[in-house]
């Protein structure tokens, strides 16, 4: 008996007219080449990508059919988009310098219009929605908050100086937009930066969305851990970075007290206390510091913008009167710093 | 003077040092809360500043440093760096390009399996289960050549596009789009439509699905899905496709070079033994190889007079 095998790229066909089934569809296109970004889905499902300065997006539920005509025009050739969101259920697209709302709930029904807005998104990541309070986004100047009313620029009151390159208080300045990135989690936003001398934003400052505190990270584990990407691993509930040397990072870690084996390095100081009519004549400071599993702390009292005295912490909370040499300024400020967990509580001069 | 700092305010660098806010709740006592530095400390818990929380490594050995992009899927990593896509920092694929990726969680309305959509512009990926595939199927560009077949019951004239198919058990989750129509209608009399389709090479194919037009239609109605794992039933004489029912399977290999099927390992193994010829395994070509072997076999073939 001879065998012999018919590939199946063979068929046969002997089903009468009547008996084939449905029209074949022609709308199964691929998503584009060209694609900068991709966001969604919808509340239908519909899946959204930026080319150039159009939006297309998918037949609903359909993520891998993106009809070749299913898209439209929101932004001009020379401001291409940057980056979308969803934000209130309702989608955003965002070039470099404007804010597209897209209204519609589906095709033939999209329509863009242009927000009143003072600046858009820099980069994939310069945009990210936040929930009851609106859309956080990144100028070439700053970060700024946008809702259907207002686009604040939410860094200019108390961070501006960074915007405008200067380094202030050993926080290194902007050197460039460019690449940086935003972040929500949990209640806190994350702006990542990249100052002089950096490949990736190495400077992270995290905004309290519920109480305004603002507080300034760098992490180090030998050397400035510089962030190209950031995600949330939901399932584990943490935050995952990825940085430009290859390694993939848990940040904001409970788990950890230290940067893969290197004790954090901590610094916060006062502000220049002012006597209506005298000089400030310190004579003791009293430090109320959980130290005990801090590699080092030290409390620092200054006069008119120089060190005065500085004292060595240790212990829990151990509160003593810490003398002072003698001595005399118009502005006197209290700076802590050291290394490992610590809490500091209040600081007292007299 | 009693001057107290307690370091859970606002940080503010815009605002010159002695300016920032203070209150004064008793005679001859100052109180702020405002911080003109505040590095690596976290600031949750009103009247302390505590030092952050700390980070770690996820990977002993470093991947591509361009990290692009990182989506996290069921506590899966998939990590787009450089030319690479890595499932917990192990890779899958390489080969592509380096460029921004962005990614979706999304599934189709029919398929219960979520995957990560993901594109950089170039690439454009499906990853399912720590596998990556195609986004979207690129439609077959060639079309389907015809010609009557073995069976009966269609007369006129006919056509095919076909598409292929990512089936999830019976469910047809994506399609691509169809190829061309045949530049020529098959004309047949009570015969039936046969013809070849290309197969895929695109892994994540499961089936081809046969769109054929009405007589003298130019339309196309579905037909029948070919699964590609299988294969058309052979025999000798038409009678035998009566008797032939279900899936047919492959039990040989193609031997492309001697136009015939290997059934047994050994046969293509014998094939590709060094000094066979080309042209199957019942000889070979050794005298061309060794000479001298050659001729001492010559000798010995006169010397028993077996020489012609």
């Amino acid at each position: 008996v001879t065998t012999f095998t018919q590939p199946m790229g063979d068929f046969e066909s002997t089903l009468p007219d009547a008996g084939l089934g449905p029209e074949v569809e022609i709308d199964h296109d691929r998503v584009p080449l060209g694609v900068s970004f991709v966001f969604g889905p919808t509340y239908d499902g519909t899946v959204f990508a930026t080319k150039d300065n159009l939006l297309y997006y998918s037949k609903p539920k359909q993520p891998e059919y993106f009809p070749s005509l299913f898209y439209i025009e929101v932004s001009t050739p020379q401001f291409p988009l940057m980056t979308g969101l969803i934000h209130g259920g309702q989608v955003y697209c965002l070039s470099k310098r404007d804010i597209f709302y897209i209204q519609g709930t589906g095709d033939g029904t999209f329509l863009p219009f242009k927000r009143d807005c003072r600046t858009g998104a820099q980069t994939v990541l310069g945009a990210i929605t936040i929930p009851g309070k609106g859309i956080c986004h990144t100028g070439p100047d700053g970060i700024y908050m946008f809702n259907a009313s207002s686009d604040m620029k939410i860094s200019e009151q108390s961070l501006e100086p960074l915007f405008r390159g200067d380094d202030v208080e050993d926080m290194a300045a902007v050197d460039t937009m460019a690449d940086s990135w935003l972040w929500n989690y949990k209640n806190l936003l994350y702006f990542g930066y990249r100052s002089s001398g950096q490949d990736a934003p190495g400077n992270i400052l995290v905004l309290n969305l519920d109480t305004g505190k603002v507080a300034y990270y760098v992490y180090n584990d030998g050397a400035d851990v510089q962030i190209r990407t950031i995600t949330t691993d939901d399932t584990n509930s943490r935050l995952l970075i990825g940085d430009n040397t290859g390694y993939i990072r848990v940040i904001e870690s409970p788990s950890y007290t230290d940067d893969s084996g290197v004790a954090i390095p901590f610094d916060v100081k006062s502000k220049d206390f002012l006597l209506s009519t005298r000089s400030h004549f310190p004579r003791h400071v009293w430090y109320d510091v959980e130290a005990t599993n801090a590699e080092s702390v030290t409390g620092e009292l200054y006069l008119d913008g120089e060190v005065h005295q500085t004292h060595t912490i240790t212990g829990s909370r151990v509160i003593r009167r810490r003398l002072v040499d003698t001595g005399n300024g118009s502005r006197a400020a209290v700076r802590i710093y050291g290394s490992g967990p610590a809490a500091i509580f209040v600081t007292e001069f007299e | 003077v009693s001057v107290i700092f307690n370091p859970s305010g606002q940080l503010n660098v815009a605002t010159d040092p002695s300016d920032l806010p203070e209150t004064s709740n008793a005679p001859g006592s100052i109180t702020s809360t405002a911080l003109r530095r505040c590095r690596n400390l976290r600031l949750n818990q009103d009247g302390q500043a505590i030092t952050r929380d700390g980070s770690a490594k996820l990977n002993a050995t470093a991947i591509d440093p361009d990290i692009w992009w990182i989506e996290e899927q069921g506590g899966d990593r998939y990590v787009f760096a450089g030319e690479k896509i890595y499932v917990n920092e192990s890779s899958i694929e390489s080969g592509l390009t380096s460029a921004q990726w962005s990614s979706i969680k999304y599934n189709a309305f029919n398929d219960t399996t979520e995957s990560i959509f993901a594109t950089n512009g170039t690439d454009r990926k499906r990853l399912t289960d720590g596998a990556s595939n195609e986004w979207g199927i690129e439609a077959p560009t060639e079309a389907a050549s015809l010609t009557s077949g073995q069976g009966i019951g269609l007369t006129g004239r006919y056509n095919v596009r076909y598409t292929y198919l990512r089936k999830v058990g019976e469910t047809t989750v994506a399609e691509s789009n169809p190829s061309p129509a045949a530049d020529y209608y098959a004309t047949l009399s009570n015969q039936s439509l046969a013809g070849t389709v290309v197969s895929p090479t695109d892994p994540q194919v499961t089936h081809v699905r046969i769109y054929r037009s009405g007589n003298n239609g130019i339309i196309y109605y579905r037909d029948q899905d070919i699964p590609i794992n299988f294969y058309a039933y052979g025999y000798c004489h038409a009678f035998e496709a009566g008797y032939l029912t279900g899936n047919a399977y492959k039990f040989t290999s193609d031997d492309s070079a001697h136009s015939s099927d290997n059934a047994y390992t050994w046969e293509a193994t014998a094939e590709s033994q060094t000094g066979q010829d080309t042209g199957g395994y019942g000889g070979g070509e050794w005298y061309l190889t060794d000479p001298l072997l050659y001729q001492e076999w010559l000798a010995y073939l006169a010397s028993i007079g077996q020489l012609p």
